[in-house]
């Protein structure tokens, strides 16, 4: 799958964006493949199912949107990866204000 | 009256009950350890009549007015005094849960408010598995080992007709909404087993899914009292290490006798 390329002016994500989590946010693995993100400073916890939880691992400030699409279509060979969910998950967890692009 | 016990690990004492309301309050918290004679460290809770009302006061600036609603005394007593013991516990998160010991270990039940967790967790105690206890579950901070919450269970809804049918008359003494009793504190509780989230849901004979970790972790968290001793950080380290140690299942059922069936099941089955 090709990655994205155009530019959502309102949101500022496009394939190249490289995402962190915020300044307080921890990501917690557990041993099923899903994971808890938890916020400090708000006070608050997110469960994430194994496609959520994998993507927050490549939270690192390094990988790029299109990278983690590449990554993970080398670990799931078999499944055409759902890059417009993946974005959408990284919307969401960013207007929850535990994810942001830097 | 002056009556005086310890809940979890607390010592309060509640001065000036009248008796016939003491002698209610003594069935309802019969399973704490009564304190006699009180130590010097005890929490007085001081009940005075003000006006046409009754007050409670802590000594320290908090008062409510215990006379209001159809509950009776003891009822409003009973809260506050448990109310007291879990804002003053710092050793223990205290689960808005119902537990019952099955034969791989503890199961509880947990669920918003009017899902049915009081229904389940009668239903469970009504077919053999032991109630430990009603809806407030004590777990030990760090080792996360349940106690026994010998608070009677409130019964306060309409129950499934093949519930009520094997539940035996409630003593004397109860409070009319109040029974049955989970047995001592200090009783030995098994390792948490099982959990049970419980939800209302379109299918009459009880449906269960598997949870995953992080969620039944986080629906653990959220049961957890937010008392001011709570740190939600703290809260949910706990509430992880519990949900990787144990088997977790969301049940989602449309009748109260589906969902007991359906996890009576699980937990008989092992």
């Amino acid at each position: 799958m090709q990655p994205r390329e155009e530019r959502d002016p309102k949101i500022g994500l496009e394939s190249g964006t490289v995402f962190v989590l915020a300044p307080g946010v921890r990501l917690e693995p557990l041993g099923d493949g899903s994971a808890v993100l938890y916020s400090r400073d708000l006070d608050q916890s997110l469960s994430l199912n194994h496609t959520a939880a994998l993507l927050c691992s490549y939270a690192d400030g390094q990988h790029t949107i299109a990278t983690v699409v590449q990554e993970m279509s080398q670990i799931f060979p078999e499944s055409a990866i759902d890059e417009e969910a993946l974005f959408d998950c990284l919307r969401d967890l960013e207007a929850r204000r535990f994810l942001r692009w830097s | 009256m002056e009556l005086a016990w310890r809940i979890l690990g607390s010592p309060l004492r509640c001065l000036g009950v009248p008796a016939a309301a003491g002698g209610e309050l003594k069935s309802l918290l019969q399973g704490f350890p009564t304190l006699q004679p009180a130590p010097a460290e005890t929490i007085d809770l001081r009940l005075d009549a003000d006006g046409g009302s009754l007050l409670l006061t802590d000594g320290a600036g908090e008062r409510w007015d215990v006379s209001g609603g159809d509950a009776p005394l003891s009822s409003h007593l009973e809260y506050r005094l448990v109310n007291e013991a879990i804002r003053r516990d710092s050793g223990r998160w205290i689960l808005h849960a119902g537990a019952v010991a099955g034969p791989r270990g503890t199961c509880l039940v947990i669920g918003e408010s009017g899902a049915g967790k009081t229904s389940l967790t009668l239903w469970l105690w009504a077919h053999g598995l032991r109630l430990a206890t009603d809806d407030l579950c004590p777990l030990v901070r760090g080792t996360l080992v349940p106690e026994v919450f010998p608070r009677a269970l409130h019964m306060d809804a309409e129950y499934s007709p093949e519930l009520n049918a094997r539940i035996p008359p409630r003593p004397a003494g109860y409070p009319a909404d109040y029974y049955p009793f989970p047995g001592r504190a200090g009783d030995p509780v098994h390792p948490v087993s099982d959990l049970i989230v419980i939800e209302r849901g379109p299918f009459p004979e009880g449906r269960l899914e598997p949870m995953g970790q992080s969620e039944a972790a986080h629906r653990l968290t959220q049961a957890v009292i937010k008392s001011p001793t709570f740190d939600f950080g703290q809260a949910l380290a706990d509430m992880i290490a519990l949900a990787s140690r144990c088997r977790s299942h969301l049940l989602r059922s449309s009748t109260p006798e589906g969902a007991g069936r359906t996890a009576f099941a699980l937990l008989a089955g092992g």
